[in-house]
């Protein structure tokens, strides 16, 4: 990180623990996430990612360690810095007997810098039909609602607890336009939960993937599609005419993550491991053919979810 | 600046919910003035009229903490609110002015009662206070002031009522301290409930612990009264259609605390304490002339005085409550009581027969469910009857034989109700389920759904009406078999019950049917 990164730091943790009766949902986790960069918070089901999200937002209390949003504790967070977030939850739950007009109008009250405008462009974006009670709006449109309550006072901290989950491509679509607007306007730092990992792949510039509570890469996502590849590992041509199979059994190096093999070959995934390509091909008798690496085979690779 | 907490009562849904706090404040203070009259009569004069007024600021300030809970109440499980600026603030805010509001008005209507600035004049501030922070306190509690069934929330609201007249005398002297005690306690109680608003560390996630119904403790009530896995000892593949109805029941009402049995007993046990209650209160009222119990005629005014009833309920003893009252007054009680009595049990109970889902067939899922209405309504027929046989046995004990006439209205209305209930369950599938089938069934939510409350007050009104109308047309044609022959009687009575009650079963099946053929499935 660098000097300026660490000025302009808006979201972190240090060493942040959580336990719930002795059960442990987050250990040690210590990441940060500075003004305008986008975050994708990855992790299987009961990771810990819902949990990182609330002790951010003060709503839930470390057991060890601390969350900050700009540069205060989470539980200390006062109505000033409170108002320069915006979260959307997991589960949104509004005044059910409230239209959408009527709710949006109750919200706007409480925040001088209410963006009309982009309430209006967000609301046609998402085809939102305000006049609807919230009770009777599906789970998508309620989701939506969540996402221009949260935005339209220009938050310079976005916290987002899988907003996408309920939204159909279209709007998906129409989230991460948002998300790139309001980065292009307000340069907000953006942490967002999901398990949709192609729309984190093409929205964030940072992974920070937590696997049992435990963060198991902190990383751009750059970075990430430079280190790892899926090499197509095949007979060179000279020994395949020879008739001598491919003893993928002797594939062993701390560089390769995983391994699968197929009658004609093998595929492996492999991390830091360009300048070891020469050497394994001469080494083994086989030609490598090295394909970028999708982050949901990464995501398998670091929740030893397995990778093929 | 405009208030927040009243913008969230702009629309006519929740005024509904106002109404509902009203009439939840009305009838705490009829309970506990039924309670304290048969168990400690107040003696007329100023006592009583300490109580009454008392009494009125104390629920009157009750439902307006009641009402501002509610309000913020449904802010603190938005997932908007926590961030919002200033809200919380406002909130606690508003509600703490509420209180003051609310204490001054006492303090004043105390001053313009007793002319000048002495301890008894802080009486009825003192009583406000009270009210609002039991009504704050209630909320805060995981209770509500305006939810059924909140036993401890109710016995905490009724009790300083009951002890009203004491509450008097104790702060009559040092009014002024006591007084500065109980603005306190509304200042603290508001200052809580705004703190708890601003949900910091540890607050529960809606999304987690269930919202709503985990707020109030009825999910912790559910799981104490579900059963225990592998609890009803079933041991093969279901097949049969009392395969499934044993599953159904097992599943609405477990083993614990009896399961249908005992609920049956629970029922027959509440029907014949409020009976005698409310026999004993109207006998009150009836004996003082406040109503003609005979003709229904006009109160004559020297009767209508509140301290006259206050005397009469002061000879409340068992003797008395089970003297047959005038015949048309009793009908008219027994019809209410035990309809509204029972239509609740079977409101509450009907949500489970209609959101069930197994793997079998929609049109096996409608007669399963309606097998298992019939045996709850065969359970709670036989335990309120039950309740009401052993009330004429006591009564003919202590009256030597006559007892029996002052209980029988009741089991005439029970068979009336018994009769009608169909048309609850279908009035309540036509209004309630079938308008709302995938949405999460909250019965804590429900209970605050002033639209869900209006077709529940128009179902009950409905069987109140009906088997009233019955039991009077039941009463018109005893009269004219008496004048006919001992075999026509004997054929013709079984036939008033039976018909009207095997067709509108018949009408709920055809209904339940038609909905398990058509309708979206919760």
């Amino acid at each position: 990180m660098t000097h300026d990164d660490r000025d302009r730091i808006v979201l972190s943790a240090e060493h942040l623990s959580k336990s719930f009766d002795g059960r442990a949902a987050l250990e040690g986790v210590t990441f940060s996430v500075p003004r305008g960069r986008v975050v994708g918070l990855v992790g299987r089901n009961g990771s810990g990612k819902t949990t990182l999200v609330r002790c951010l937002q003060g709503l839930a209390a470390p057991t060890a360690g601390r969350a900050t949003v700009f540069g205060v504790d989470g539980l200390a967070l006062d109505e000033a810095e409170l108002a320069r977030i915006g979260v959307v939850q997991q589960e949104n739950r509004f005044v059910s007997w409230m239209s959408g007009r009527a709710h949006l109008d109750f919200v706007r009250t409480f925040f001088p810098r209410w963006d009309a405008a982009r309430e209006r462009r967000l609301v046609d974006a998402f085809e939102l039909d305000l006049r609807q009670r919230i009770g009777t709006l599906s789970p998508g449109a309620v989701q939506k609602l969540a996402i221009v309550t949260a935005v339209c006072h220009h938050p310079e901290a976005l916290l987002l607890d899988e907003p996408a989950a309920s939204l159909d491509p279209p709007s998906r679509e129409a989230l991460f336009t948002t998300l790139f607007d309001l980065l292009r306007e307000d340069e907000p730092a953006i942490l967002i939960s999901s398990h949709q990992l192609d729309d984190i792949e093409r929205s964030v510039d940072w992974i920070l993937c937590l696997e049992k509570g435990r963060v198991v890469r902190d990383e751009a996502l750059d970075s990430l599609q430079e280190r790892y590849a899926r090499w197509r590992v095949l007979p060179a041509p000279e020994r395949a005419g020879a008739g001598a199979g491919l003893r993928a059994e002797s594939f062993a190096a701390p560089w390769i993550r995983s391994k699968f093999v197929e009658p004609d070959g093998a595929l492996l995934v492999v991390e830091d491991a360009e300048g070891e390509r020469e050497s394994f091909e001469a080494r083994h008798g086989v030609t490598v053919d090295s394909q970028p690496l999708r982050l949901a085979e990464m995501f398998k690779v670091w929740t030893s979810g397995g990778a093929r | 600046m405009a208030l927040v907490l009243p913008r969230l009562y702009v629309g006519w849904f929740p005024l509904l919910r106002g109404v509902v706090v009203v009439c939840t404040s009305v009838g705490f203070g009829l309970v506990a003035s039924m309670v304290r009259s048969a168990v400690w009569p107040v003696p007329p004069g100023a006592a009583a009229d300490a109580w009454v007024a008392g009494s009125i600021a104390y629920l009157v300030a009750g439902a307006v903490a009641a009402l501002l809970a509610a309000a913020a109440y449904e802010l603190r499980v938005s997932s908007f609110a926590w961030n919002t600026p200033e809200l919380a603030r406002r909130v606690r805010r508003e509600i703490s002015l509420g209180g003051v509001v609310v204490f001054l008005v006492g303090a004043v209507a105390g001053v313009a009662i007793h002319g000048a600035l002495t301890g008894e004049s802080w009486f009825l501030a003192i009583a406000a206070a009270l009210g609002f922070t039991i009504g704050l306190v209630n909320s805060l509690c995981r209770l509500m002031w305006a939810r059924f069934g909140g036993t401890l929330g109710m016995v905490l609201a009724v009790l300083p009522l009951f002890f009203m007249p004491e509450i008097a005398r104790l702060t009559a002297s040092s009014g002024f301290l006591w007084c500065m005690f109980a603005a306190s306690a509304v200042l603290v109680a508001a200052d809580r409930l705004g703190r708890v608003l601003e949900r910091r560390g540890d607050a529960p996630d809606p999304s987690e612990d269930g919202g709503f119904s985990a707020q109030f403790g009825l999910a912790k009530m559910r799981t104490r009264r579900a059963p225990r896995d592998g609890a009803d000892g079933f041991d093969r593949v279901r097949s049969s259609n009392g395969d499934w109805v044993r599953a159904l029941l097992h599943e609405h009402y477990g083993v614990v605390g009896g399961g249908l049995v005992g609920s049956a007993i629970r029922l027959g046990l509440a029907t014949v304490i409020v009976t005698l209650f409310v026999r004993g209160f109207f006998r009150a009222l009836s004996e003082l002339h406040v109503f003609d119990a005979t003709t229904g005629a006009a109160p004559t005014p020297e009767t209508t005085h509140f301290t006259a009833v206050q005397a009469g309920l002061s000879t409340f003893s068992i003797e008395w409550i089970l003297q047959p009252l005038p015949a048309r007054n009793e009908e008219l009680i027994a019809v209410n009581l035990v309809a509204v009595i029972i239509s609740i049990v079977v409101w509450n109970n009907l949500v489970a027969s209609t959101a069930f889902r197994y793997p079998i067939s929609r049109r096996r899922l409608a007669w399963i469910g309606w097998l298992k209405t019939q045996m709850e309504e065969a359970a709670a027929f036989v335990g309120v009857l039950a309740g009401f046989v052993a009330l004429g046995f006591v009564a003919a004990r202590h009256s030597g034989g006559d007892g029996w006439a002052s209980v029988l209205p009741f089991v005439t209305a029970t068979v009336s109700v018994f009769m009608l209930l169909p048309v609850l369950r279908w009035l309540r599938l036509r209004l309630v389920d079938a308008r709302r089938p995938t949405q999460k069934l909250d019965p804590a939510t429900e209970m605050l759904d002033p639209r869900i409350l209006a077709a529940y007050a128009l179902s009950v009104s409905v069987i109140v009406v009906g088997a009233f109308l019955l039991t009077d047309w039941w009463e018109e044609g005893t009269r004219h078999l008496r004048a006919g022959t001992a075999g026509m009687r004997h054929v013709w009575m079984p036939l008033l019950v039976l018909v009207p009650t095997g067709l509108l079963r018949w009408f709920w099946l055809v209904e339940l049917r038609k909905y398990y053929r058509r309708s979206d499935l919760a």
